[in-house]
């Protein structure tokens, strides 16, 4: 059915890329879920905002920062 | 007519008109897959703006608002779900995309019919799914409604601005599908960052002088909002907070509406893409929970549904009327855009694999789809009207309920040894928990979300009935019946775009 041959490309011949760098997309679990019990607080503010607030701020932008990492592992094995 | 109001009309004739132009110069007949799911052509920027609009949803201006008044820190499990949930989209949105391509499918319903090799299945599911929707645009309706009676200062009352929701919406997708809602979400995202971007400036100058004095304040005087469990929550504890997380970031990537935008991508990495930039909206879902938490001290004593309307109370307080118009046009798109994807979603389910399975209809899937569209907004706009509250009651197992439906189509699509069998028993456990939980007042359980129980319990139902239940006899290979490939680009051509389907010709 499916076509593995791929034009001759003897190291591209697996399609799924092996998926290491694929745990970098567990980081928002790690920084919204995990650390949940040591951020859980109001002090110390950062920049006025109450702690808690801050963090999940850090982790939503960190969040596209994961899957960038994830990606970036992924397109060099693709590639290679 | 004020000038709010008139605003707001202009924007809902230009909103049909932006539907129905994306599809102009596209051949007419183009198909189900063409209606359903764009004919699998958007790029990376109309991925984005569509599955941008449809999770941003009248709940962003009204419950999230409504949440941080009322509760404030559980409030943040929706940035939090939606978070992770982008992030395992990287991994799961190519899987499924690659899948119903290679098979031509169009929608859960179908990837599970073709998975288990059996197009009752697919039926069922639809039903199901259905009933988890149904709420959802029922909730758009009545958001919307909200919203625009208030921003119309009253000259609109609450049962036109529902019909209104209704005749918008329906007036453009049922001709130009998800092409058409992917085109009003470029107006709507536009009209929601620029609204509440202005929002989160203007409302801490105008009433606390600065974000200075308003964080000081809210810090000082209402900690109890500012950790779990949040004020007066009714259990929304750190343990609530976790496990809705978990279950709700497996469950949006499942869901129908988002699965619509994944088959709608022109290549798998046009959704790996989407999922790097997609996280970047969430930022503006503290925008909501900012203002709820500022209106605290603006309006208090708002209870009940009125606690909904905390944005939007600080909004007609402190702007002038054209801007009043502008940010209920921005919460009714947020409205309309979401709304119309549930009810496009609806339609493929039925016209491919309800519908489509009787013969006769077999071959005029998009009228059915279409058809269905129709009915489907039709019968939430009547519930709503006379009776609201069954649908409300409803909503309570939407989510939940759509969870269970995670272990059939993601561990089925990775698991060849998972029988129809387990698939469907543990379906069937899982949501019967569901219902049982949340109508017997037992959501959260343990100060967990029930839903996540019933889903543990739906997993070892599945794993048991596999390991003890009938064998089952399928013939066809591996690559035909799981998601194998995910559309990984596998050389330098196809990393530039030039994606090809996977059933390799040479």
């Amino acid at each position: 059915m499916r076509n593995h041959s791929n034009g001759g490309k003897a190291d591209n011949v697996r399609p799924r890329p092996s998926a290491a760098n694929r745990w970098w997309l567990l980081l928002p679990y790690v920084l919204f879920l995990a650390a949940l019990p040591l951020v859980n607080r109001v002090t110390p503010t950062v920049l006025g905002l109450p702690f808690l607030f801050f963090w999940m701020l850090v982790a939503t932008l960190a969040t596209p920062l994961s899957v960038w990492l994830a990606r970036r592992g992924d397109r060099k094995r693709g590639r290679a | 007519m004020n000038v709010a109001t008139a605003l707001f009309g202009a924007f809902m004739v230009l909103t049909v008109a932006l539907g129905l132009l994306a599809v102009r110069g596209r051949v007419a007949g183009g198909g189900l897959a063409e209606w359903s799911v764009g004919g699998r052509s958007l790029g990376t920027v109309f991925i984005w703006v569509l599955m941008a609009g449809e999770s941003y949803t009248s709940f962003s201006y009204l419950g999230a608002a409504g949440w941080g008044y009322n509760f404030g820190a559980p409030v943040l499990y929706v940035v939090a779900y939606m978070s992770c949930g982008y992030a395992l989209g990287y991994v799961v949105g190519p899987m499924l995309w690659a899948y119903a391509r290679r098979h031509g499918l169009v929608g859960i319903t179908d990837i599970v019919a073709h998975r288990y090799g059996r197009p009752w299945l697919g039926a069922a599911v639809a039903v199901l799914a259905t009933v988890c929707l149904l709420p959802y645009i029922q909730l758009q309706i009545t958001g919307m409604g909200v919203v625009v009676s208030t921003i119309s200062y009253g000259a609109i009352s609450l049962d036109w601005a529902y019909f209104l929701a209704f005749a918008v919406t329906t007036a453009f997708v049922v001709i130009s599908g998800l092409r058409g809602s992917a085109w009003v979400s470029v107006l709507k995202d536009i009209l929601v960052i620029a609204t509440l971007g202005f929002l989160a400036v203007y409302v801490p100058l105008h009433y606390f002088g600065g974000y200075g004095p308003l964080l000081h304040r809210i810090v000082a005087e209402k900690p109890q909002w500012l950790t779990f469990p949040g004020h007066a929550s009714g259990g929304l504890g750190g343990s609530w907070f976790i496990t809705t997380t978990l279950i709700n970031s497996l469950t949006v990537v499942i869901f129908p509406t988002t699965v619509a935008g994944y088959l709608g991508a022109r290549n798998a990495d046009a959704l790996r893409r989407n999922a790097m930039y997609l996280p970047f909206y969430n930022v503006l879902l503290y925008v909501p929970m900012l203002l709820g938490l500022a209106a605290l001290f603006v309006v208090p004593g708002l209870v009940g549904a009125d606690s909904n309307l905390a944005l939007f109370k600080l909004v007609v307080d402190s702007l002038p009327a054209w801007a009043v118009g502008l940010t209920g046009v921005a919460a009714a798109l947020s409205s309309i855009v979401p709304m119309a994807v549930f009810m496009l979603v609806i339609g493929t389910m039925w016209g491919r694999s309800v519908l489509g399975a009787i013969p006769r209809l077999a071959h005029r899937q998009k009228l059915s789809s279409q058809v269905v569209v129709v009915a489907a907004g039709a019968l939430a706009l009547l519930l709503t009207y006379t009776v609201p509250n069954t649908l409300v009651r409803l909503s309570l197992i939407s989510y939940e309920g759509m969870a269970q439906l995670v272990p059939m189509l993601l561990l089925g699509l990775v698991w060849r040894r998972l029988t129809v069998h387990a698939a469907v028993s543990g379906l069937v456990a899982g949501f019967t928990l569901v219902c049982v939980l949340v109508f017997s007042g037992h959501d959260p359980l343990w100060g967990m979300n029930a839903g996540l129980v019933a889903l543990a319990v739906n997993v070892a139902v599945a794993l048991a009935v596999t390991w003890r239940g009938p064998r089952e006899r399928d013939g066809r290979p591996d690559a035909e019946v799981l998601a194998l490939d995910d559309g990984f680009p596998r050389d330098a051509a196809s990393a530039r775009g030039e994606d090809r389907p996977v059933r390799a010709s040479s």
